[in-house]
């Protein structure tokens, strides 16, 4: 379905299809350039060239933004763009593409009992300042990123609900205990990076220790981070010797770094910011990342006329995802009827997918309207600005073909700070009936990701209290391979069928740009982990 | 000199308080760090105990309390994401601006005087009209745009310069230029206005019947007596430049302090917005007083005291 290169059709049948205008367009440019250089050219006396080749052996990555810690037990998106598996690795690597695990620094596994679990890890491996990576180390390492104190990302991300505690059992066998059963702790590992014994046991630090491909070498704060190939890496060595990561805030900076060869890979770019050129020479890549933009129903003791299902049902079908994403994500993503991507364990294919049909939606509203239900109520879109590019322009399109069906509906866009206001007390007395409008990006490949937080009654987004979904969500959590996924399909089939908790709108995409120089395949996860030894300078 | 000083001083002094008192409301208003800092499916209990690890936990009369006293003692205070004294932090940034401030007004006023002379000159020539066209449409167009095209022009399609960042002289040429375009527009119009009402004036008349040349009628008489709004304007969009760098400095990756203060208020950081902040007015206020000081100088019926 997903190609790893791909045109933006728009602008191809604009540009570059449609000879007579393209070739206007071009000789305009030609004429232009040709004044600018005439005109310039007398101010520009002297003025060197910069150079608009990277040199081969070392690379820029022009980040949208400065990571805030470089700290390995934190899990923020600008931190791990510049350390997961370039600084730090995980005890397990996972593929983002199959979701299969693979060794890590460790090169076996198995769970001992419904507590215990055991691996075996590489010999052979030294941390960036010389010490041995053993069991000691990476006890000591686990244990400081699940001490509480510490607070870590990854910790509060990857693993409540549990307790776990590290040991060494010889020098090359950790064992892990768990309090509860965890069937996917060595998923959840592939997301801690192992930090050296030296790093300080009760703070956190900015100068990160790991076993990975690239030392941290230093953090010139607010320009520039710079990491240098490890000489000892235990894996293949990587081709770029080293990486500079610079940041700019502004997409079309970032794009012009990337067009004038003074950066060779850039992430989250505007799509107004590509030229046509930089698609049809393979410069901007669009890839899918596993992030669902989606309107989320309030249905904490439900108001009208969101209580009722075919209303649900008719939002569903009342909204135009095709038109939806051509508008807002110019034609780059997929329509969705789960919360998560579908190459996630837990999505099910048997999910019919929602057909935009107005007149079946109107007449499900009319319907509801004969039995009472008081479908003139105004129904709240608390949008959230800036959640995805034209948040507010996807809100106002979605509230339009929403009143075009019979509802009574209205935006109000609100930033992050105010949207999570009305979000964690949104279920007070008083509210009005709405729904928010959500990105949700599940990275573990596992639906259980995406059930707690969404749908389970503690989970932190969660607007349901469906004791059926609990008791689904908790027997599908001690469960793994076949069974778990099957458990988990089950609770997808019987939220999106029956419950209608939500409206999935979009599976998104990100593009990526990728300079001349270099050669890089993205993968789904690649807007959140760029690992530089994947990218090859180019011959 | 002393007492205008001293008294300047006390002045600015109870401003800076009631603005610190302002910035550390209104820093705090606009929301809770942990809600950018930790993940946004953390519970409320590992907010509570980010809160407390900040110091955001006490009530409000109470953190002011603390702040008070920190001030008093110069301590504004640490970043909680930088994990450095804020004041450090506010420091470093700001040479970067000052430097950038320091490059931009002197382009500014290279561009505004001649042109803005030019205009008044010959107010209804084509020269005249397309000079006045020139600093109205420099005082409008808004500093991004101008950075935006320039790095299309100058850097995408000629080469010529980088697009942004750090480095040699080329990395100051977009962001002077893109800083220096409004206060050059505004100065232009300054230096047309005060000079159209200066060769009106009767001296002019005088010195042109007597046969003084054009660039001495302008330079030497005109511009001189020209010269002290456009001191006040020029120091009113010096401060501009330094309290208002930040749309250049985030567009172009500059790390000044402008740069360094809308990350702290992004990430809630309030120490430093609240460093930054003292930094700047500081300097505001030295600026304010250099400017009373130069223009007693240069006008012997103004007295300070």
């Amino acid at each position: 379905m997903w190609s790893g290169r791909r045109y933006c059709p728009d602008v191809v049948q604009k540009t570059g299809q449609s000879g007579k205008l393209s070739d206007r367009i071009r000789e305009r440019e030609m004429d232009l350039r040709q004044t600018a250089v005439l005109v310039l050219s007398i101010a520009a006396l002297g003025v060197t060239i910069p150079a608009r080749a990277a040199p081969p052996d070392s690379l820029t990555v022009v980040l949208p933004e400065e990571p805030q810690s470089l700290e390995l037990c934190e899990s923020g998106t600008s931190i791990r763009r510049v350390t997961q598996r370039n600084v730090g690795e995980p005890l397990v690597f996972r593929d983002p593409t199959t979701q299969d695990l693979n060794p890590g620094l460790a090169v076996s596994w198995e769970r001992v009992d419904d507590t215990t679990w055991r691996f075996k890890l590489r010999d052979g491996v030294t941390f960036h300042n010389g010490e041995a990576f053993n069991a000691e180390a990476a006890a000591r390492s686990l244990n400081r990123t699940w001490t509480k104190e510490l607070a870590c990302g990854v910790n509060q991300q990857y693993f409540q609900g549990n307790t776990y505690t590290a040991a060494a059992v010889d020098p090359t066998t950790l064992e892990i205990k768990t309090e509860t059963l965890d069937a996917i702790l060595p998923l959840r590992l592939s997301f801690l990076a192992i930090s050296a014994p030296a790093t300080p046991q009760n703070e956190k630090t900015v100068e990160p220790i790991g076993t990975g491909p690239y030392r941290f070498v230093n953090w010139a704060r607010g320009e520039r981070i710079r990491l240098e190939k490890y000489d000892d890496y235990w894996g293949d060595a990587p081709a770029i010797a080293a990486v500079d990561y610079q940041w700019r805030q502004e997409s079309s900076i970032r794009a012009a770094m990337v067009q004038t060869g003074e950066a060779d890979i850039t992430l989250s770019v505007a799509s107004q910011d590509i030229l046509p050129e930089d698609w049809e020479e393979g410069r901007a890549v669009n890839f899918p990342i596993p992030g669902v933009a989606l309107l989320r129903f309030d249905m904490v003791d439900p108001l009208q006329p969101i209580s009722d299902l075919r209303v649900r049902k008719a939002i569903n079908m009342a909204i135009d995802r095709q038109g939806f994403i051509d508008v807002v994500f110019n034609g780059l993503g997929q329509p969705a009827n789960h919360v998560f991507s579908p190459t996630t364990i837990g999505y099910d294919d048997t999910v019919p997918a929602w057909k935009y049909d107005p007149d079946a939606a109107r007449q499900l509203i009319e319907e509801a309207k004969a039995d009472g239900v008081a479908v003139d109520n105004e129904i709240v879109i608390y949008g959230r600005l800036g959640v995805y590019e034209n948040a507010t322009e996807g809100m106002e399109l979605v509230a339009s073909m929403l009143n075009e069906v019979g509802l009574n509906v209205r935006v109000e866009m609100l930033a992050l700070q105010a949207w999570l206001g009305v979000l964690r007390s949104s279920y007070e007395d008083g509210r009005p009936t709405n729904m928010m409008q959500q990105s949700h990006e599940n990275v573990t490949g596992d639906a259980v990701f995406t059930f707690n937080p969404q749908y389970a009654s503690t989970g932190p987004f969660s607007a349901l209290r469906d004791e059926k979904v609990d008791s689904m969500i908790k027997a599908a959590q001690p469960l793994s391979g076949s069974e778990r996924a099957e458990a988990l399909k089950a609770i997808s089939h019987y939220l999106y069928t029956e419950v209608i908790p939500d409206a999935p709108i979009a599976v998104t995409t990100s593009t990526m740009m990728i300079s001349d120089a270099v050669s890089y395949k993205p993968t789904p996860l690649s807007f959140e982990e760029v690992i530089v030894s994947d990218i090859r300078p180019k011959d | 000199m002393t007492a205008f000083i001293l008294k300047r001083l006390a002045h600015s002094l109870i401003t800076l308080a009631i603005f610190l008192t302002l910035i550390f409301v209104f820093v705090r208003l606009s929301g809770n760090p942990a809600d950018l800092y930790l993940p946004l499916n953390s519970t409320q209990e590992m907010r509570d105990a980010f809160a407390a690890r900040i110091g955001l936990d006490q009530p409000i009369y109470v953190q002011f309390g603390r702040f008070v006293l920190d001030l008093m003692h110069l301590d504004f205070g640490d970043s909680f994401v930088r994990e450095q004294p804020a004041m450090t932090v506010a420091l470093s940034a700001f040479p970067r601006t000052l430097m950038l401030a320091a490059l931009a007004m002197p382009v500014a006023l290279l561009i505004a005087i001649p042109l803005g002379s030019a205009a008044a000159y010959r107010p209804f020539s084509i020269g005249g009209r397309t000079a006045t066209v020139g600093a109205l449409t420099a005082a409008s167009v808004p500093d991004f745009w101008i950075g935006i095209m320039g790095v299309l022009w100058f850097s995408v399609m000629l080469g010529w310069l980088p697009t942004s960042g750090t480095g040699g002289w080329q990395y100051w040429v977009l962001p002077v230029v893109a800083l220096a375009a409004r206060p050059a527009g505004i100065l232009a119009q300054v230096v047309r206005g005060t000079m159209v009402q200066t060769l009106a004036s009767p001296y002019i008349k005088a010195a042109r019947a007597k046969g003084v040349g054009k660039s001495a009628l302008i330079f030497k008489h005109a511009f001189r007596n020209a010269t002290l709004p456009v001191i006040t304007v020029g120091g009113e969009q010096l401060a501009g430049v330094l309290s208002g760098a930040i749309v250049v400095e985030t567009i172009f990756g500059w790390p000044g302090i402008g740069k360094t203060m809308i990350d702290s208020i992004l990430q809630r950081d309030f120490s430093v917005v609240q460093a930054s902040a003292v930094v700047i007015a500081c300097s505001i206020f030295l600026l304010n007083i250099m400017i009373d000081i130069l223009y007693a100088r240069l006008d012997p019926r103004i007295r300070l005291g």
